[in-house]
């Protein structure tokens, strides 16, 4: 279940992706413009377009993945009634193109995505029943035939076509396996973007059978500007968080300035080995922070104040330092169980085993008596330390993946 | 200035006398609405109350409701509604039904053991009061905004704009006297908890403001269906709000980890860093700083010690205080080297460098030593020489000792406070 990437998939494998991708998109426009012709209402159009594109360049509301809010996505479903799914693709086109990207390569990618999504999640709408004149609509059992079933279809088909697209990219130009990384964004960021999603009922139902027009937008959205201020101070909080969690790592370095750099290259090395392991993404993150920190217990303690047995001394000390942390708890275990190392009576989960391989590799690689990578491998390899025969293999295959920065030297 | 002690009394007097006002010149009404809109009426008083009962209370303290609010706005600016008669009633009947449903709301609190703020009620239903006469009253033609949701020739985006509006100005009302309220509660400036207030969460006022005018919006074409429907981005935003609300407590907690690390370590005392916070944060409110001053207060005095996981030896019982000034000066700025590699907390650490600084360099030199630094250093002096205890013997020498530093070592001012806060304390 080896997912690193190899130099020429990583070469040739992003911009033929993004070729594809773009490909897919066009075929799309046409068969759209085949199935339902141009937009009726290029007002609607232009306004979305303008509004999209607006609502992509506001800063990211959230920096941990786990939630976000994109108005974007409320926008291209408003354009599936109100304009039709080829003014859908317009709008996603448009949006994807004035994002905040420099690199022309992302801006094609995001145009050709946004476009392909609003296009798909369309001809759902369409498939399923949704109406695209809703000027006559009265009374909530039409409102839900209508419009309210088909757009959380076409909701939840948005937000896999493009969950399926962007990890695609992502398994190619960093190595995350394609289902982990589109479960990841599902049952993160999917679950509240698609309650988000179900704004779009809301305008469509005003801007046309209420007869607002542009100014549905006006009301609609503007409930989410809350919703935007809570989750943005909710990703800087918890940026924040994740930042002081380094102070943590700060105090060991403090303690062993020859363990400079060893934690965040543990981290990065083993979270690349769970990955390819497949492990789900809670337990990626708990082996990602028990790499950071697997030094605290070991190295953070007053000189003389250790216990006699300083194995069991450092798993007590690192429990109780983080006892008032639940949202380490997993990592916690981890870090116990690797500060016990060879010491431990019970068998070593999978994550202690991928942080003690890595920790043992970075070990042998850096510092004063380095080795070279694979005379590392080789010794570990000797050990038998690691009951789990694929823990060196990933842990092969993640050094030799150009795409990490903790490669082989 | 602050605020006397007769606001909140005057503001229950204002709600009841409104309440009064609007029984006796819409009693009829009221019979009349009951009759004819009881199912509407039932709907948003089951809104409000519910609202009511799922709160959210901001890291200011501020206690917020946002779907009861948006269900009272909704009602007062409501209209047509399909399958129904137009909610035409006197902004009198509104005023009732709100203030009902509040009541209904508050007792379900209490009934589950939550907290009842009868003053919050009666300003929603001041603020509600004045949304929903200006729907009704506004000197406009053709019989005003109201009038107009029933003639289908007047444009829907105006009435709509004019929601906006009205529902913005008994918001903005509700804030005022909120802000007001928590003044005197706190006894902070007017000034400054009107600021707080209407600055805290200004997305959160524009998305309360424009939840209410979306249920009456979509009323006439879904019916009664428009309350959960036009609610929903309300109760998203509540579902946000409390993550943020979440995520905060643990970003705090994650600082005390930080400053729990020198007690696990061996190098402090047990609870030495949580007390000095705690009083520091007694210090700090005794003086009137800012809420945000505060929290970074907090933050700095949890992590004032942090230094001293780079000792080789630990100073005996981790007492800063009895240390050299020298040594005090080298744990301080190796803590505040280890915070400011977060990014994040570089005020704190700024906080946390310049505590040991003797008072003295301000009066003589006239160098600046923040005030949280000032009270970070007598509150530690405190727990140093006390050990934690609030033996009445114990706290006598320890303040004592610190008199013998005052105006040299220790801020007088601060001193003043930490006498203040003393009593406070557990």
């Amino acid at each position: 279940m080896q997912s690193a990437t190899s130099p020429r998939l990583l070469r040739l494998g992003a911009p033929g992706y993004i070729g594809l991708t773009t490909v897919l998109a066009c075929g799309l426009l046409v068969l759209c413009w085949l199935i339902y012709g141009w937009p009726e209402d290029m007002v609607a159009v232009v306004l979305l377009s303008l509004l999209g594109a607006l609502t992509w360049r506001l800063p990211a509301t959230t920096s941990d993945g786990r939630s976000a809010f994109s108005a974007g996505h409320v926008v291209g479903l408003t354009a599936i009634t109100l304009a039709n799914p080829l003014g859908a693709g317009l709008v996603g086109a448009f949006m994807g193109g004035m994002r905040r990207r420099s690199d022309p390569r992302r801006r094609v990618f995001n145009v050709a995505v946004l476009a392909t999504t609003c296009m798909v999640a369309g001809l759902a709408y369409d498939l399923v029943g949704g109406s695209f004149d809703l000027s006559e609509l009265r009374g909530a059992r039409a409102a839900l035939f209508s419009v309210a079933l088909p757009m959380l279809v076409a909701d939840a088909v948005y937000l896999l076509v493009n969950a399926v697209l962007v990890a695609g990219v992502i398994r190619i130009t960093a190595g995350v396996p394609l289902r982990l990384q589109v479960v990841d964004m599902l049952t993160s960021s999917g679950i509240a973007q698609f309650a988000y999603g179900v704004i779009a009922i809301l305008v469509v139902l005003m801007w046309q059978p209420g007869r607002l027009g542009p100014v549905a937008l006006l009301v609609g959205l503007a409930p989410l500007a809350g919703a935007r201020w809570a989750l943005v101070q909710y990703g800087e909080e918890r940026n924040a968080r994740e930042r002081a969690l380094g102070a943590l790592v700060s105090a060991i370095e403090t303690r062993a300035p020859s363990l400079t750099g060893h934690g965040g290259r543990v981290s990065e090395l083993g979270a690349r080995m769970a990955q390819a392991l497949g492990l789900g993404p809670q337990q990626v993150a708990d082996v990602r922070t028990a790499g950071l920190l697997h030094d605290l217990g070991r190295v953070v303690v007053a000189p003389g104040y250790d216990d006699a047995d300083g194995a069991t001394s450092a798993a007590r000390r690192e429990a109780e330092m983080l006892r008032e942390l639940p949202f380490l708890s997993g990592a916690t275990l981890v870090m116990q169980e690797v500060a016990l190392g060879d010491s431990a009576t019970t068998p070593r989960s999978l994550g202690a085993e991928i942080v003690l391989a890595a920790d043992a590799y970075d070990l042998l690689t850096h510092g004063e008596t380095a080795v070279p990578s694979t005379q590392a491998l080789a010794s570990l390899r000797v050990t038998g330390r690691f009951r789990d025969e694929r823990i060196l293999s990933v842990l092969e295959a993640a050094v030799r993946d150009p795409t990490t920065s903790v490669g082989a030297r | 200035m602050t605020p006397g002690r007769r606001v909140e009394p005057l503001i229950l007097g204002l709600a009841i006398a409104s309440i009064l006002g609007a029984f006796l010149t819409a009693l009829g009404s009221l019979e009349e609405a009951l009759t004819e809109h009881w199912l509407v009426i039932a709907a948003f008083v089951a809104a409000i109350a519910i609202g009511d009962v799922f709160r959210v209370q901001m890291p200011s303290g501020r206690v917020m409701t946002p779907v009861a609010t948006s269900s009272a706005i909704g009602l007062a600016v409501l209209g047509p509604v399909e399958g129904e008669a137009p909610f035409d009633v006197p902004a009198g009947v509104v005023l009732i039904i709100v203030a009902a449903a509040s009541g209904v709301g508050l007792g379900l609190c209490r009934l589950f053991g939550r907290p009842v703020d009868w003053t919050a009620g009666a300003v929603r239903t001041i603020g509600v009061g004045i949304t929903a006469a200006l729907m009704r009253n506004l000197p406009l033609a053709d019989g005003g905004p109201w009038a107009w949701q029933l003639n289908p020739d007047k444009p829907r985006w105006l009435i709509a704009v004019i929601m906006l509006g009205v529902a913005a100005a008994g918001l903005y009302v509700d804030l005022v006297l909120t802000g007001l309220v928590r003044a005197q509660r706190r006894s902070m400036p007017m000034r400054r908890a009107l600021a707080e207030e209407l600055g805290e969460a200004q997305s959160l006022t524009l998305g309360l403001l424009a939840a209410g005018p979306l249920v009456a919006l979509l009323a006439p074409i879904v019916g009664l269906a428009g309350l959960p429907l036009g609610l929903l981005p309300v109760v998203l935003t509540h579902i946000a709000v409390r993550r943020f609300v979440t995520n905060r407590e643990t970003y705090r907690q994650t600082i005390a980890t930080l400053s729990r690390l020198t007690e696990v370590a061996g190098y402090t005392p047990t609870g030495h860093a949580a007390r000095v916070a705690s009083l520091s944060v007694g210090i700090g409110r005794a003086m009137d700083l800012p809420s945000a001053e505060v929290e970074d207060l907090e933050y700095a005095a949890l992590l004032h010690d942090l230094g001293q996981v780079g000792l080789r030896s630990p100073i005996p019982e981790g007492a800063t205080v009895l240390a050299a000034p020298d040594d005090q000066r080298r744990i301080a700025s190796e803590g505040a080297t280890i915070v400011r590699r977060t990014e994040v907390l570089d005020r704190v650490a700024d906080l946390m460098e310049r505590q040991t600084m003797p008072f003295r360099h301000v009066r003589e030199w006239g160098e600046e030593i923040p005030v949280p630094s000032r009270i970070i250093k007598v509150a530690n002096a405190f727990d140093d020489f006390s050990h934690g205890s609030t033996d009445p013997d114990a706290v006598a020498a320890a303040l004592e000792r610190i008199n013998l530093g005052l105006g040299y070592e220790y801020d007088p001012e601060v001193v003043d406070a930490l006498i203040r806060s003393i009593p406070a304390q557990p």
